[in-house]
């Protein structure tokens, strides 16, 4: 595929992206019926379940990415679930922001300790933790290696974010019943948010994988004189 | 604050990081690709 032609496909990806988002804000606003006991508020629903299931999804991406990196040793699969560490971190933010601004109206109180609450938390610091330690090893197969097995036991707490309203005690709502059209709005919402958590996990690998060449470049560049044997005619 | 005054909140932060997080990668996917095409001239 020719530089251009990708380079047009990439642009009207986001832009479609972009109008799919102007679409499901206007429907939020102007078509979906405000919740009777909890008003406007609800509304932050819309966003805030979309943002939990890919926080999910790209925590699983950093999963797959790591099993696969402990199968094959390749440093790909180790940019894959970096990538999609760096998604799983921000979506979770964005989970825990609306989450927190929800409860601050519904509960009167910005936090509380309930398990949902809790492990998504926990599940946010240990992706946070993640990304923070990789940069401190310094050799990319250790770096890969302790990675890959981070990344396989961070996974764990993924379902006891999910299980956790439903086996213990919580404050946090099991399901909302919705109407019609707030079904129809909260489906339109995966739209876009799906586009931009896949699209933003690509980006990051590619970022990912420049950054890796760049960096074999210039090792390179310093190793090579070593290929030159001493007295040689190189 | 009221219910509307949150919601407005929520989805205001929600878009400033997402749109934060999407505009670093896409300067830094540029800078990084760019910084490739100047370092190889053919």
């Amino acid at each position: 595929m020719s530089s251009s032609l990708s380079t047009t496909i990439v642009r009207l990806y986001w832009l479609a992206t972009l109008l799919l988002f102007a679409a499901v804000a206007w429907m939020l606003v102007f078509w979906t019926p405000r919740e009777a006991s909890m008003g406007d508020v609800q509304k932050i629903f819309y966003i805030h379940l979309p943002a939990a299931i890919h926080t999910f999804v790209a925590c699983f991406v950093v999963f797959v990415g790591s099993v696969m990196y402990l199968l094959q040793r390749r440093l790909w699969w180790d940019d894959v679930a970096s990538a999609a560490a760096k998604v799983s971190v921000l979506l979770a933010s964005l989970v825990l922001l609306t989450g927190m601004v929800w409860g601050r109206s519904a509960w009167g109180h910005w936090w509380t300790w309930s398990p949902r609450l809790t492990f998504s938390l926990i599940l946010w610091l240990l992706y946070v933790v993640y990304l923070v330690i990789r940069p401190s090893i310094e050799s990319s197969q250790k770096r890969a290696l302790i990675s890959a097995v981070y990344g396989v036991i961070a996974f764990l707490d993924v379902p006891l974010v999910y299980l956790s309203t439903k086996l213990l005690p919580d404050i946090h709502p099991k399901e909302i019943v919705l109407t019609a059209r707030m079904g129809t709005t909260l489906l339109a919402w995966f739209a876009p948010m799906t586009m931009l958590a896949a699209g933003l996990i690509v980006v990051s690998f590619r970022i990912n994988r420049l950054r890796r060449t760049s960096l074999e470049e210039v090792e390179t560049e310093f190793e090579e004189p070593r290929l030159v044997p001493a007295g040689g005619n190189a | 604050m009221t219910p509307t005054q949150y919601a407005i909140f929520a989805y205001v932060i929600s878009f400033l990081l997402l749109g934060g997080f999407a505009l670093w990668s896409w300067l830094e996917h540029r800078r990084l690709t760019r910084g490739r095409s100047g370092s190889n001239p053919s």
